[in-house]
Formats: structure tokens, sequence, C-alpha cells
């Protein structure tokens, strides 16, 4: 299996609901994923005829050809994997989605972390190409075996610094806010003070080595970004 | 008791009611019959005695056999002659079944029969049948004839025939008391008794017999009971079973009653209840899944967007601000939708609308302009005969128009056209509003008056709404009393048609709403493309 980013995995929504698409491409393209949205079956399959998506997140109801119809003329076209939303959360519905081919089903009203968590348990039960390690310089993480590496070095971090680790890997460059890293970390309901990220960043700077904070930056007032 | 009585089946309690009633019945007849048997036996009995000495007394007698009166008849004691005769009376009497004594007018015995026993059989003591010698069985003693009291004996001295019972320590008698004449002197008192044994034989085994007779019948009315009832109460708890399925949920449970008695017909009415039942709560769970559905895309939009902003995935001001904006949007959907909800809701309950003269004309006219409706591209004609007025609730009216409109506007393209016709036709007042749009097909007109029904099924939300906006018009007319239907050619545009009762020309026009009542339609400004002819 070769190695890869999420911007290798294409990932094709289809939905009639304008800002269910949106904010599932602004969602899955900030989490790295090549995205492109379409509004109904008929373009979902000229789409995926020429995206070639790995991955396709499929509303049940839309105009023209339903969610069922349409994830049977993809399976035609070729094998791709198919994730169904549906705001209906009738038994029959899911089952008949999963016995025409469906890889997962996720009834609306969904949280976007538990569809991030569905997108990439179906990718690698599929053996789609994902990053299973996230690199930077000789930093080196394995979202697999939850290890990092500085060269040859094991580091070994609590759950918490790894998860923060992973959060500024998965987005090189990019300055993630103390807010960001709180909630992708702690999670939304966690209420505290904002400091526990800087103590955080604080012993993971002292485990993987980077005292002088060039690999971690501090861009004040605002966040950190992760720097090859 | 009365508790036990009441844990008792039913079934049980008619059998023992049927029962008991029988028992109660057959007790009453066989005393009466009984007493009446007893009555006739005893009155035959009586009247045999009195035939008897009655035909004797005649052929010697020379005197009135009853006098009549009610005093004592003269009286004169029997010569030697007479007494041999009344002897040889009472001899002629005397028969195995009766005793005769004969009585001068003091009461002394004058005559009286020999034993009865001794000369029914000829029996001597030391004699067989056949002449030999044998020591035979003792017989019973025959009864002493009965004494009459004073009182019976006195009657019969006025002339009159009495009968009287009589009881010994052996067996009952029954006497009967005559007086016997010489010319018109009462020379003696002719007393012929007989046993009443073989008749208290009779009577015992009628009381026997009616006893067994009761009480075999009725054991015989329980069984058969238990039996009718139940072949009449198995239904009753198939129903009282099915009664418990619907009440545990199962509304798919029927009684099938079919037969056509009483207890059929309420299993028929049970069933179709619970059919009706089953039919409004299967509505009621489709309308509130549907509801659900349809907020469940609104919510997914908002907690996902949220959800990203919180993430940091929205970085950029203006797209954090486009964020906000659609969230806010997605929430405004929410709440028409709550909105629609409620208003259906409200008009299920048939709340009391206000009552008020509304100008149709002008309430059309009025909503076209302050809501442009459909919208300013699309031609709105509005053909009005003047003072088409109904009495009812203005702001529910305008609602009507309000989503009639809405719905011309979504389904007709821009170039199209939408004509509003308000007129009276066969005495009503009738809104007519036509577009030009991409029409409906035929399977989905019956069905657009349904809640959450959209012709569209994929629920596309480029156009429609959660479907609810017609079956608020279709509730709304009604409340006024009216009625609405729609038409539909796909391709060429749909036509809604609303009637109402005209309110009555008195009607006065004090209190309307002003949205209807204080324009007329020269006042009310014409948008660019609306043409009111």
């Amino acid at each position: 299996m070769d190695e890869g980013t999420e911007g290798n995995v294409r990932i094709l929504v289809v939905d009639d609901e304008p800002t269910i698409t949106e904010f599932l491409e602004t969602g899955l393209s900030y989490e790295g994923y090549t995205v492109r949205t379409v509004a109904n079956g008929v373009a979902a399959l000229a789409v995926a005829r020429e995206f070639r998506p790995d991955l396709v997140i499929l509303d049940v109801m839309l105009p023209g050809y339903d969610g069922f119809e349409v994830l049977q003329r993809l399976h035609r076209q070729d094998d791709m994997a198919v994730l169904m939303l549906t705001a209906r959360d009738e038994l029959d519905d899911t089952v008949r989605g999963l016995e025409v081919g469906a890889d997962d089903y996720l009834v609306k009203p969904f949280k976007f972390k538990e569809l991030l968590a569905r997108v990439r348990a179906v990718l690698r039960r599929r053996r789609i190409a994902l990053p299973h390690t996230l690199q930077s310089g000789n930093l080196r993480l394995d979202r697999d075996t939850r290890q990092v590496s500085v060269g040859a070095e094991t580091v070994h971090l609590t759950p918490r610094e790894f998860d923060l680790l992973e959060a500024l890997l998965a987005h090189p460059g990019q300055v993630l806010t103390k807010e960001t890293l709180l909630n992708r970390v702690w999670g939304y309901d966690y209420i505290g003070d904002t400091n526990v990220v800087e103590v955080h960043i604080s012993a993971l700077r002292d485990k993987i080595g980077d005292r002088d904070r060039q690999r971690i930056q501090t861009v004040r007032g605002v966040g950190y970004a992760i720097r090859g | 008791m009365g508790r036990r009585w009441s844990n008792w089946s039913l079934r049980t309690q008619l059998s023992l009611a049927v029962a008991a009633i029988m028992l109660l019945l057959l007790t009453l007849f066989s005393m009466a019959l009984y007493v009446s048997v007893r009555s006739f036996i005893n009155a035959q009995t009586t009247t045999q005695l009195q035939l008897q000495a009655r035909a004797l007394l005649r052929e010697r007698a020379d005197g009135p056999t009853s006098s009549g009166s009610h005093e004592p008849l003269p009286t004169a004691a029997p010569t030697d002659v007479q007494r041999a005769e009344l002897q040889e009376l009472a001899a002629a009497l005397t028969s195995s079944t009766t005793s005769v004594v004969v009585y001068q007018a003091d009461g002394t015995v004058l005559a009286q029969s020999a034993p009865a026993q001794e000369r029914r059989h000829g029996w001597r003591p030391g004699h067989g049948l056949r002449g030999q010698p044998r020591q035979p069985p003792a017989p019973p003693e025959p009864p002493a004839p009965p004494r009459p009291n004073d009182q019976a004996f006195d009657q019969v001295l006025r002339g009159a025939d009495v009968s009287f019972r009589d009881y010994d320590a052996m067996e009952r008698q029954l006497a009967v008391l005559m007086p016997v004449y010489d010319g018109s002197y009462l020379i003696g008192v002719l007393q012929i008794s007989t046993s009443l044994r073989p008749t208290d034989a009779l009577l015992r085994w009628l009381v026997a017999a009616l006893i067994g007779g009761t009480l075999l019948v009725s054991l015989t009315a329980l069984v058969l009971s238990l039996w009718a009832t139940r072949v009449i109460i198995d239904p009753l708890r198939r129903l009282v079973g099915v009664t418990q399925q619907v009440g545990q949920g199962d509304l798919a449970a029927r009684s099938n009653l079919h037969s056509h008695n009483e207890i059929g017909a309420l299993g028929r009415a049970f069933d179709q209840m619970v059919a009706r039942l089953q039919a409004t709560f299967a509505v009621q769970r489709r309308f509130i899944a549907d509801a659900a559905h349809e907020l469940r895309t609104p919510l997914t939009a908002v907690g996902g967007q949220l959800e990203l902003l919180m993430l940091g995935a929205v970085s950029d001001p203006t797209q954090q601000r486009r964020t906000l904006q659609r969230m806010n949007g997605e929430l405004e959907r929410m709440g028409r939708l709550v909105d629609d909800l409620l208003t259906l809701s409200r008009l299920d309950a048939r709340p009391a609308l206000r009552r008020e003269v509304v100008d149709l004309a002008l309430l059309a006219q009025d909503v076209a302009q302050q809501e442009h409706l459909p919208t300013p591209d699309h031609q709105l004609t509005i053909n009005a005969t003047p003072s088409v007025r109904v009495i009812g609730d203005p702001d529910r009216l305008r609602q009507v128009f309000l989503n009639v409109l809405d719905n011309a506007r979504k389904y007709t393209p821009p170039d199209g056209s939408v004509r509003v016709t308000v007129e009276q036709r066969a005495g009503e007042a009738s809104v007519a509003i036509s577009d030009t749009g991409v029409g409906i097909p035929a399977d989905d007109v019956a069905h657009v008056w349904d809640r959450f029904y959209r012709v569209d099924q994929a629920r596309t939300r480029t156009r429609g709404g959660a479907g609810l906006g017609l079956a608020i018009v279709k509730g709304i007319v009604e409340a006024h009393g009216g009625t609405a239907t729609l038409t539909s050619t796909p391709g060429s545009g749909t036509t809604v048609t609303l009637s109402f009762p005209l309110a009555a020309d008195d009607t006065p026009t004090a209190g309307q709403s002003p949205t209807a009542s204080s324009h007329s339609l020269a006042d009310v400004g014409v948008r660019s493309k609306t043409i009111v002819e």
C-alpha cells in the first residue's frame, strides 16, 4: 500500500442541500481531502466518471435518481467506497443502503467529527491510501501504532500530547489557534483555561527536542504552527 | 358474597342465574300443582261419599235431605223401626273403604258399621284361606271412625252437609256428615268416612316426583346454560383478548367477529374503531417522522458549520461571516417550519376564528403588493369582481394567499404569469389562482394537500419548502367553511381554486380588517408588472 496524504484521497459529496455540501466541502478540504460536490444523482454519475473519487458521500433523497439508484449505478462504473447520508432513520432504509453496497450509513444530524472518523474507517477498510504516518523533517508520527520518533529515537508522549502533535502535523505550516487545538484535542465540551494548550505544547517541545521553538512555532496572539 | 359473586365469570353468573330462576319457577309450579291436586282429590272423595250416602238416603227418605235453613231443624227420636232401618242403612253404606256411623240428634251413636277388614276378607281368627288352621299375621287395626266436633255437628242439625278431615295416629280420614230425615223431622246424622291413605300415598309420590323433577330440570338447565353461555361468551372473550392486545400497542389486532347479532355488531364496531386509531396513529407517526426529517437537515447544517468554526476550519473572516449567515438562514428555516407545524396543530384543534368582513379582491391585491409575490419578474393579473366579501379571519386568509402565491412563485419561470380571479360563482366567493408554471403530474395532484407531501420526492431545497403550505391552505379554508381544489397540467401550469361562503349583503363592514377593508382596488398601488382588470 502506498503511503500518501489526505490530499491524494478524492471525495465526491452528493447532496441537494447546499448548506450541507458547503460545510462538508469546507470541513473535508480542511482535513486535507480533495473534494467535489454535486446536487443530484445524474451529475454525480457524470462527475464520478471524470473525478474518479475514492469515496462518495451520498445523500439518499436526491432529485432525479435517488441515493440507492445512484449507488447501484456507481458500482456498475467502479467499485468505489460509498458512505450514505440520510435524514430518515428507518431501519429499512439503513438495511437497504447497506444491502445495495454502501460501506457505511450515517443519519442526519451528525457530528462532523463522526463523519470524519467514518470516512477514515471506510477508507482503511477499503485499503485506500491514507497517510498512516505524518512527517515533518525527522519528526515522524505513526497513527496506527501511535508512536512518535525523532530521527531514530522513539519519543514517549501522553495521549493528549500525541493528539496535539497529530493536529499540528496534519496541517503543516498552518497556524492553529488555541481554541481550535482545544476543540480538536480536548473536545467541544471542554470548559477551562486555554493555558492547558500552552502547558502541553511546552511539554511536547521538551520531548521532541524543540527547545529553540523552531519546529513548533508560536504565532503570538493566534496559536501554533509546525514548520518543516 | 357480593365480592365472590362479582369475581365469578359472566358465564358462571348467567348459568347460575338461569338455574336459580328455573328452580324457583318449578318450585312455585310444583307447590301450586300439589295444592290443586290435593284439593281436587279431597273434593272428589267428598263428592263420592256424598253421592253414595245420598243415593241410599233417597231410597228411604220421606223428607228433605237438606233443609237449606240456618235454623236447627225439629228433631225426633227414631222409632225402633227407624233404628233398624238406620242400622241397615249403615250396613249398606259400609264397604271395604268406607265406615259409617249414625248418630242421634243428641250425639249418641245409633248405628255403626262393622270393621271393614273383617268384612272384606271374611276373616276369622284361627282360619286360613283354604280352611287350614294357621297363624295369620295380625291385620292392622282399622282406625276408629272419626268423631265430629260440635260445630260440624250443629251445622248438620241445621240441615247442611258437612265434611271434615280427621287425623289419628295411623292415618288421615275424610268424613261427611249428612242429616237423616223422617218427614219434617231430623231423626239422625249419618257420618260416612273413608281413609285418605291411598290419596296421601299418591300425594307423597307426587311431592317426590315434583321435587325430583324440579331438581333434575334445574340441574339440566344449569348444564345447558353453561354450554349456551359458553357459545355466547366466547366471542366476548375473544374481544377482551383483542382489546388487551390493542391496549398493549398492537393496533393490527382485530376481533374478526362476523356474527349478525349484537356481539357481532360490537366486534365490527370495535374493529372499525381500532382501524381508525391505527390510521390516525400512522398519520401521526408519519407526521412526526416527517417533521423530524425536516428539522434534521437544517440541524445538520447548523451543527456542522458550528463545528467547523470551532475546529478552526473556517478562519477567513469573510468566510466566517458567510458561514454565520448560512447558519442564520438555516435557523430561520427551522423557525418557519416550527411556525407551520404550530399553525397546523392549532388548526387541528379547531380554534375559534376571528369573524370579520374580508374583501377577498383587496386582500389578494394587498398580499401581492406587500409581499412582492409572486416576484417582480412574473406578470401578475388580478381579475376581481368588486365586493366579493366573506366572513373570516383576515390574518389566516392572508396566509392562504401568501402560501398559494408563494407556490406560484416557486414553480413558475421568471417570464411566466400568474392570474388571480376573484368572483362570485354559484352563490359562493370564488378565488382562482392560476400560474403558467411547471405543473404537477396527475398522480401527485390528489396528494398535494397532504402534510409534508412534495411532488419532488427528493425534497430538494432548491425550490420547495417542507410541504406544509398547501396543507395549511386547506386547513384554513375548511375552517372558514370553504373548499380548496387544485387542477394542473404538467408543463402548462396549475390552478388553485378556493371557495368560501359569501358574507350576507347586509353584513356591517364595521370592524373589518384594515388590510382588507380600508383600500379599494383603485387605491392599491400597481407594481410594474401587475395588471388589475
